[in-house]
């Protein structure tokens, strides 16, 4: 499996961990893959059908650099979601209820963290997980999540979805760069990436592509000016 | 500049003994300039679990081979490869490696295609090494990359393809397997049988010479004499002959041909690396099973 | 992915998201968690079956408890590290799944696992000959 970096430079990339280093400790990642059409999801309801070539050692990469894996509850039921290996996971849900996950039973402590408001915290059933109760009057905010996990000594965050969380905290701006795998496929369940996102322009600072059509872009958000 | 090669007795009667090195010598001579010793073994993980200090890594299925075609890597990515090793065009490269030196010999041999001139094997392997009390380290070998120049490979000195075994039926030809391979009992041998072919037994007048024989229980290679005994007296081997070796993938092989060129002081060897996986799956290439030779088909 | 018992799926995606040459670091670590065979096993080596497809001698031992689940013991010897954690990831990874899911376990596993490029085609079919004898004698305890 070959990546080659076509942007800023062409070369080719033989160590990934090194092209997904964050500028700065604190830093907070979407990471998605998303049809060429612009669907984040297959003909089976998940991401599973488009991952493929090197996406998954770019994930690898991606989290190696980070404190903590972000994700909604929607994809931790759906996504029969996986316990990353080398960092935390924090899961976020405004109702406390992760019925359908696939956590394995016997959960060492700190592997995961569970963010909700905090009326709900009693009722998280995710037995082992640290639950992390947010005052709030309704849904947490993109301010308040980052500042939980801020709060919890995890400064550089990898959210790995789904759609409505990314979309969120795009529009908290709360985001400092968007890691898009663009699977070469069209044509599934229409299933937009980041629905209801704000309009927001990036600056391209990366772009892998490997040798399966799959490629990798890491966009930063351009921020207007404040004087 | 070459290292001096090691000049124990029991290799002086070889015809080529500076291709061979023993444990002492190389004991003493770790970490001299213009030496890299390389681990090339059958399991790709020995390597990790323990190996001689300052050793790198050359794995014959992953670095050497081409990902794609059946065949290996061309001249710039062997330069690329080895300089990134620290192997320099004038280095003295020692390989060793498990199961008696078979994917040590076939790295040798590949190294060989692409004519580099000092490459040594240490007798025994790593078997050897241990034996003798040899240590090993799990520290990563961390080489000074250097530049190797682009040559490209001369397969016609001692690679034969299968329309030259063709054409060579009549010459001189050994087989190296075990007896039942060789007379069609089994398509494999008794541990890899992931490595079959469709019909069974042996190129007409082969001559079978089982690999092991050439060496001792430790490993190391027989005497010359008793070499020759194996060769030339069992198997007919003459001086002058133009001899092909095979097996089933072309490590076994490789293994006999250092015996028969380096050792034995044969100078036209060529080693069959298709061997039985090709042979033995090709259409219409002539086969026998049973135990003796077989004669060569009429043409 | 959604269909592999999440036992295996966690191996894989264990797998993928390293690079290469970490993987073959991964997989020596699972060679060094090879459990020792239970004293049932390693006082009775005649009980196990040898596992021909891998490069070096692997013995394996399947039981079927009476929930159905399915326990795999193997064996493999130091100087095969490959071979070791080629059984340690097949036993742990179908350790306590029923038998209906191992029998469902796809036979190409081991080519999914991104393990082809650092270990080579030819040495992953010690794998696919390893899972392949498990779900043989599944199958004949079943049918006893």
């Amino acid at each position: 499996m070959t990546l080659t970096r076509v942007y800023p430079a062409g070369g080719p990339v033989h160590d990934v961990d090194a092209f997904y280093t964050v500028p700065r400790p604190e830093w907070l990642r979407i990471s998605m893959i998303a049809s060429i059409d612009g669907s984040a999801i297959g003909a089976d309801g998940t991401s599973s059908t488009l991952t493929r070539g090197a996406d998954r050692t770019v994930l690898g990469a991606i989290r190696r650099s980070s404190d903590v894996v972000l994700i909604g509850a929607s994809s931790l039921r759906r996504e029969g979601y996986l316990l990353p290996r080398s960092v935390p996971l924090a899961v976020v849900t405004a109702s406390g209820d992760l019925t359908g996950h696939s956590i394995p039973a016997g959960l060492e402590a700190g592997r995961v963290f569970v963010l909700c408001p905090a009326s709900v915290a009693e009722s998280v059933n995710l037995p082992g997980a640290s639950v992390i109760g947010i005052d709030s009057s309704g849904p947490l905010s993109g301010r308040s999540i980052v500042d939980a996990l801020h709060h919890l000594g995890f400064r550089s965050v990898a959210c790995e979805g789904g759609p409505t969380l990314a979309t969120h905290l795009l529009a908290d701006a709360m985001v400092d760069e968007l890691c898009m795998s663009t699977s070469p496929v069209i044509g599934g369940p229409s299933a937009p990436a980041l629905p209801g996102a704000p309009q927001l322009s990036f600056a391209l600072s990366q772009l892998l592509v490997d040798d399966v059509g799959v490629s990798y872009a890491r966009w930063i958000p351009v921020r207007p000016a404040t004087d | 500049m070459a290292i001096a090669p090691d000049s124990s007795s029991r290799f002086a009667d070889y015809a080529h003994p500076e291709r061979l090195v023993g444990t002492e010598w190389l004991r003493a001579h770790l970490g001299d300039p213009g030496l890299v010793v390389v681990e090339s073994d059958e399991d790709v993980l020995l390597y990790e679990t323990g190996h001689i200090p300052g050793a790198v890594k050359i794995d014959w299925h992953t670095d050497l081979n081409d990902p794609v075609e059946r065949d290996y890597i061309d001249g710039a990515a062997f330069a690329k490869l080895v300089g990134g090793k620290g192997i320099g065009r004038d280095t003295t490269v020692v390989i060793y490696g498990d199961k008696n030196n078979w994917w040590a010999a076939y790295a040798l041999w590949v190294f060989s295609l692409f004519g580099h001139a000092d490459v040594r094997l240490l007798d025994g392997g790593r078997a050897k090494w241990e034996a003798d009390g040899g240590e090993y380290t799990t520290d990563p070998a961390t080489p000074n990359a250097v530049d190797y120049p682009v040559v490209e490979r001369d397969d016609s000195k001692i690679r034969a393809y299968k329309d030259d075994v063709l054409a060579h039926l009549g010459s001189p030809l050994i087989d190296v397997r075990s007896p039942e391979e060789f007379s069609g009992e089994r398509t494999t041998a008794p541990a890899y049988p992931e490595e079959g072919a469709l019909r069974a037994g042996h190129i007409p007048s082969a001559q079978n010479v089982p690999w092991g024989k050439a060496v001792a229980d430790d490993g190391t290679f027989r005497p010359l004499g008793e070499l020759n005994a194996l060769y030339r007296d069992q198997a007919g081997l003459k001086h002058g002959d133009d001899v092909v070796a095979y097996c089933r993938i072309g490590e076994r092989s490789s293994h006999t041909w250092f015996v028969l060129t380096h050792l034995l002081g044969f100078q036209n060897v060529r080693n069959y690396d298709g061997s039985w996986t090709e042979w033995g799956s090709a259409v219409r290439v002539p086969i026998v099973k049973g135990s003796e030779p077989g004669a060569v088909p009429s043409k | 992915m959604t269909d592999l018992p999440e036992s295996l799926a966690q191996i894989r995606e264990d797998f993928l998201e390293l690079e290469q040459r970490d993987r073959l670091l991964l997989l020596l670590e699972f060679a060094n968690e090879l459990p020792e065979l239970p004293e049932r096993y390693s006082a009775h080596p005649d009980l196990l079956e040898r596992v021909i497809e891998c490069q070096s001698p692997v013995f394996i031992f399947v039981e079927v408890w009476d929930d159905s689940t399915v326990h795999v013991f193997a064996t493999a010897p130091k100087e095969a590290p490959t071979t070791r954690g080629f059984a340690s990831i097949i036993a742990q990874g179908l350790e306590g799944l029923t038998v209906g899911q191992v029998l469902g376990v796809p036979d190409d596993f081991p080519n999914t696992i991104g393990l082809t490029e650092a270990v080579s085609p030819l040495r992953i079919r010690g794998m696919t000959g390893l899972l392949a004898r498990v779900k043989r004698q599944v199958r004949e305890k079943l049918a006893a």
